[in-house]
Formats: structure tokens, sequence, C-alpha cells
């Protein structure tokens, strides 16, 4: 099943290349479509909501188990990862047409594209591997095998040199050279790591421990543990805290960290570390993105089957939209 | 697919190498041991039968020790940040006598740290006679309270539920359902009069309604048919739920569907508190399923987490107390500092006045994971974990 299905992918991604390879000759398009992609990991979709109304304006069918997404570099483009279908999918955001596919390895989870544009790197989950795609012909480079047990997040530091990846299971990141495949390092981390971020200045790293209510937070250049930040909202016990994505304001100085099962968004000041607020978010929050004003804050409620609108000026969600069933990821175009 | 069963016929001392320690030889080994017995009641086939019906796909090895296999190979991926490396020994031998002579034979070799699948009896037996001597064992089955309890012992713990919290987790279930009245079915063994007993002292906490007590026998004795007929073993009373005490289990296999008044049968067949269950689907297990059916082509059992949470917690705790010495791993577990991630839900850790490792328990069908407890509204001051099983003002054990 899954062999043919492969075969098949394969042929496809052959046949689109081209396409794909003609996405990134584009000019940078002069303004966004001013709409909100969100995956539907249980219903192999993707919502498109507007970006001023917040309303459902279509629905786009995929492969299957959609989860992460990332845009390439002037938004012209959404890669989606089809967990079920061992592929990465391709969205026009204006035409909603998927374009192309490429391959990442079987089970693509996480995934991010290095600042250059050039490659695509993948988190594969059941193999305990790294796949890195040549965005230019959508044919894997290489694989990066033995990452730990259950690697998920991936992040790339601005400069591109590095690539940090959680290992779930082992309780570490990994610290790869993507260019050449080399693991650099790991370091342990808290209890089940699962995304991270880099502040724009790239000096830290930040991860969030699932498990232990906590984010690590790394020198992203010489991969030391220098703090972690522990999250205790009011009323909630350690258990139901699991931190698991960001969002983070351009300028460095604001994070927003989901909380999972705390069903809030914390938000900490990145320079001095401090949690200045909770805001109440729906069940199992964990994917987020802001809009390009940075005026709005939008959430995935995993366990809610929505999508929270959080007014980051006044601290509190001021809309939900229920969209498909198990909402993963949020991306916006505006 | 599956693997052949254990060969029970082999008398001697079977010597099992798992994994040799691999990666950097300038690391140092940690050794473990991994102790269980040739004929444990157990994991007998019932021999009446022409299949083993108690497992629902084919007749396998149920012992822990494929649970054990699995941690090894994941402990080889954490050599680095372990700064160890890791190797596991298997001996299964004959009883009581016998482990404790391995444990000191292996002591002498360099192991300290040891894995234990075996009865209530042999736990006990070989943790008091094993104290002070260094060695720092995990039993990963064994569910009796009094190992929690009066026969505790500090280098003793527990990755295997007590009696008590799975009784526990069963009466929240039931409270929350507003099923009150129990009536209770008791097998002749000794584990299941204990069972019972943790029944009952759960009831009492919980505020359930024990109906009554009835003693069963297997067999189709026409002058014995109100002990061996559920005709008469439910019937003339009033009862929400038919709790079975069973160890043996093959009783218990017949009582669901099959009381007089329509009640759900709980216990050891109906809905069953189990530590772990293939079909649980969230934090993490699936993948923990797949990792364990691509090596065994089995499903992964209770006995199987057991031991494979037993090896994380070895591996996880050096690292984190940064250390490789068996003794400083217990102190660090003792002082309830580590938090294990064991796929079913909150970090786990053990309770400082017994040992015991706190975790949910799932209440399970054949198929299926109906709920997990603690059930959400059984709230406890300091970590709800600590509704199921015996609390530190409550515990006969002293260390």
């Amino acid at each position: 099943m899954r062999m043919s299905e492969g075969a098949a992918a394969l042929a496809v991604a052959a046949a689109l290349a081209g396409a794909v390879a003609a996405a990134w000759d584009r000019p940078a398009a002069a303004a966004g479509t001013d709409r909100i992609f969100v995956s539907n990991e249980t219903d192999n979709t993707v919502s498109v909501l507007d970006g001023e109304s917040f309303e459902v304006v279509a629905t786009v069918p995929t492969g299957e188990r959609p989860r992460d997404m990332r845009w390439n570099a002037d938004k012209t483009r959404l890669f989606i990862a089809a967990s079920g279908s061992d592929r990465i999918e391709i969205l026009d955001p204006a035409t909603l047409e998927i374009v192309g596919r490429i391959k990442a390895g079987e089970d693509p989870e996480i995934f991010n594209i290095d600042p250059s544009g050039r490659i695509l790197v993948a988190a594969n989950e059941d193999d305990n591997e790294v796949t890195v795609t040549d965005l230019a012909t959508g044919e894997p480079l290489r694989t990066i095998e033995e990452v730990g047990i259950e690697p998920e997040g991936v992040t790339f530091r601005h400069d591109g040199k590095v690539v940090f990846v959680t290992s779930e299971v082992t309780n570490t990141v990994f610290v790869i050279d993507p260019w050449s495949g080399e693991i650099l390092d790991e370091v342990l981390v808290g209890n089940r790591p699962r995304r991270g971020v880099v502040t724009p200045d790239d000096r830290e790293y930040w991860v969030t421990n699932e498990l232990g209510g906590s984010i690590s937070i790394l020198d992203a250049q010489s991969w030391e543990v220098i703090d972690e930040i522990w999250f205790e909202p009011r009323g909630m016990r350690v258990e139901d805290v699991n931190p698991v994505d960001f969002a983070i304001s351009r300028d460095g100085a604001t994070a927003y960290i989901t909380l999972g099962r705390a069903r809030h968004v914390a938000v900490v000041d990145v320079a001095s570390r401090e949690i200045e607020e909770y805001i109440l978010a729906g069940d199992r929050v964990w994917g987020a993105a802001l809009t390009s004003d940075e005026k709005f804050l939008v959430v995935t409620n995993g366990a809610s089957d929505d999508v929270s609108i959080i007014d980051t000026e006044r601290r509190v969600a001021v809309k939900a939209v229920s969209v498909g069933r198990t909402p993963h990821t949020v991306r916006i175009d505006d | 697919m599956s693997r052949p069963a254990f060969p029970a016929a082999v008398a001697a001392a079977v010597l099992a190498l798992a994994g040799a320690a691999a990666g950097d030889e300038s690391l140092p080994t940690v050794s473990i041991g991994y102790l269980d017995l040739v004929e444990d009641a157990r994991y007998d086939d019932w021999g009446l039968h022409p299949v083993d019906i108690r497992s629902a796909t084919a007749i396998v090895d149920r012992r822990a020790w494929a649970g054990a296999e699995l941690g090894i190979d994941e402990l080889q991926r954490f050599t680095r940040v372990a700064g160890a490396r890791f190797a596991l020994e298997r001996r299964s031998v004959a009883g009581s006598a016998e482990t404790v002579a391995a444990i000191r034979e292996m002591l002498d070799g360099g192991t300290a740290l040891f894995v234990l699948d075996a009865p209530d009896a042999v736990v006990a037996e070989a943790a008091a006679r094993t104290a002070g001597l260094g060695a720092v064992l995990f039993n990963a089955t064994a569910t009796a309270d009094s190992l929690r309890n009066e026969f505790c012992q500090p280098h003793l713990f527990h990755t295997a539920a007590s009696r008590a919290m799975l009784a526990d987790a069963l009466a929240q279930y039931l409270k929350a359902r507003k099923w009150d009245e129990v009536l209770v079915l008791r097998g002749p063994l000794p584990a299941d009069i204990e069972t019972v007993r943790a029944f009952e002292r759960a009831a009492e906490l919980f505020g359930l309604d024990i109906v009554g007590v009835r003693d069963f026998v297997l067999g189709n004795d026409p002058t014995a048919r109100e002990r061996n007929d559920l005709d008469f073993l439910t019937g003339s009373a009033g009862y929400d739920a038919v709790f079975v005490a069973d160890i043996d289990g093959e009783f218990a296999l017949g009582v669901p569907y099959a009381t007089r008044r329509p009640a759900a049968a709980v216990g050891a067949a109906g809905l069953v508190p189990r530590v772990w269950h293939w079909s649980y689907l969230r934090h993490g297990a699936p993948q923990v399923h797949g990792r364990f059916e691509r090596m065994h082509g089995r499903r992964m059992g209770e006995a199987d987490w057991g031991a494979w949470v037993a090896m994380r917690i070895i591996g996880l705790g050096l690292a984190r107390a940064k250390t490789t010495d068996p003794a400083a791993l217990a102190d660090y577990l003792r002082s309830g500092g580590l938090r294990v991630d064991g796929s079913k839900g909150p970090g786990m850790g053990f309770r400082p006045w017994n040992n015991q490792l706190r975790q949910p328990i799932m209440l399970t069908t054949p198929d299926w994971v109906v709920a997990r407890a603690p059930i959400p509204g059984f709230r406890h001051r300091v970590t709800d974990l600590d509704t199921l099983g015996y609390e530190e003002r409550d515990t006969a054990c002293e260390f």
C-alpha cells in the first residue's frame, strides 16, 4: 500500500519538479491573499479563512493527515506535510490548487525551510530520521539517521548553518548541520521536547517541554542549556500544562507559547523571560501564528476543532471559528 | 509473525544477552540484570484448550522480557546524553532462592541494577534477602499491596501498579457512573482474596456499596452450583456491577452478559484495570505500540510496559542525575525529582514513602481503553495521581 503510493508520489513529484522550480523564480508578490490556512489532521483538508472576517471561505482537500505547513520566502507557495501520504504538497494560496508534491521521507510531520529557501528539512517520526530535500528538484538530498526516537520539531538558526531537531522520547535536542548531514551534538532538555523557535538575533533557541510544563532555553551558538521557564496558570496542575508551539514577534520582544490541555497561551517577555499573561483559548491549544501586523494571534485548538483569534493588544480571545477535525497548524498570508 | 512461546520445558537457567554495550568504548558501561522464572504461573497456558484463549490473536509469549528488549534498544540511542553505554543480561531461574543467588552473583560481576518479572512472593523474598548489598531492583509485574507496605524495601522500586491502585481506578469509574451497588465474586487463590481486600478498601474510600462477597469455583459439579453457576452466584441480590477477582482468569471470561441482572462485569473481565493497553491512542502511545510491534510482531501488554518503563527510568534517571552510579540513581529516584514519560499522560515519578511509580491506570475492554484514571473530578492536594493507591498517611512502609 505505502510502497505503491510512494511510487505514485515519486512519479508526480518528477512531473512537477519543473513547476516547483518555477515557483522559486517568481518575483515576490506585491500583496498577500489575506487568508488564514489551517490544516485539519483528521479531515485531510486545509480550511481557508478570510483574514478580515475570520470566516471560513474554502476547504481544500489534501493528502492524508495534513500537519505542519510552511511558506516559501514570498508566501506564494504553502508547503503542507501530508504525513499519511508520505509527501509534502505545495498549495498556491491564491488559486487554492495543489500545484506540486515533493518527497521528504516517510511520514513527514514537522518540517522547515532554510532561510535561503534551498532545502526543506523534515522529521520522519517512525524511522527516527531527518530528511533533507532539495527544493529546486523536489528530490531528497540526504537522510540523517539515528536522530533519537520520535524526532519532531525542526528549527533553523537564521544564519541557516544549523538546524535544531527535538527527539520526543529521548528528551533531547539534536544539533545538525543540514548541509553536510553531520550531527554536531545532542543536548538533554526537559521531558518530551516538541517545537522550537530561535530568537531573531540568533542568540537563543527556545524549546517546549510538553510533559515538563516548561520551556528550555539554549544558547543558539554553543547549545548550552541556559535557563528554563515553568508555566503554572492559576488553578492548573502541572500535568495539565503541555507547552507545544511558539509564535514570536518580529522584533523578538514577545513570545507566545501554546499550553495544550491547559487551554491557555502564555505571553512571555523574551528579554526578561517573565511570563506576562495567560490568555484563555480552546482545548489542547497547540498551533500558533501571528498576523503580519501582529495585531492578532491565531491558535489551533486540537481537541475542540476550532481556532481562536486572539487580540494581542487586549490579550484576549475575540473569536472562535469552527474548522475541520483536529486542527494542527495555522499559517497566515496577509 | 509471532515469536515462539517461551520454552517452559527448559529447566536450567537460561541466559540471554539482549544488548552488548554499543557505542563509544571510552564510556563506562551500565549493566542491567533481568530476572524471571522458567515456570511462572502468570504466563501459563491453560492446557485444556488447543489454543491459548487468553490471547486475542494467537499463542504468544506474554513475558515482560519483550518490553525490556525494546527498552535496551532505546537506551542504545541514549548513550551520548547519558554518558554511558548500556548492557542487558537475562537470567531465567527456578524460584526465590535462585533469584537471590543470581542477584548476588551478578552483583559480584559488577551488575547492580535489576529488572524483575516475578510473582509477588519471589519479589518479596528477593528484596528482603538483598537489602543493603548495593543492588537496585525494579519490580515490573508484581502487584501485591504488601510489597508497597509491610514488605517494602528502600532498594525496591515498583513500575507495576499495586492492586490498590488498580482497584481505586475501577472504583473511581464506577462512582463516576453512579454504579454504586457492587456484587463481588471471589476466586479461591490467595491473590484473589487480596484483590477483593483491595477492592473493599477502594469501595470504602470512594463510597461504593458492596452488596455481597460470594466465592466461586471453576467446575461443573452439580452439587456445588451455588459456587460454580453464574445464575446462582449472581441471583437474589440487587447490584449495578459485578466485580470479579480471578487471577487465573478462566472463570471471569464467562461473567460478562451472563449475570442475572443487567450489570457491568468489572475487574478480571469486562472492564479491566490495566497499566497499559495497545489500543491507547494518546500521549505518544501509538508510537510506542508501533516500535514494539515492529520489533516483536505482537501487541504490547502490561508486563511489557512495566519492563520497558523500568529501562527508561534507568536511562533517564542516570542522565538527569548526571551519574553512572546505581546508588546515586536510587537516591535520585527516591528524591522525587524524576519525571519519566511513559506515554500515558503526565510525567511520572516515584512516591518517596514506598517507591511506587505514580501513574494513570487504563480501564479497558479487550479492544479499547474506555477511560483513564484518575477519573476527572477525583482530586488530590498535590497530584491527582495520588488518588490511586496508598498515600503517605496510610502507608505501612517504613524504610
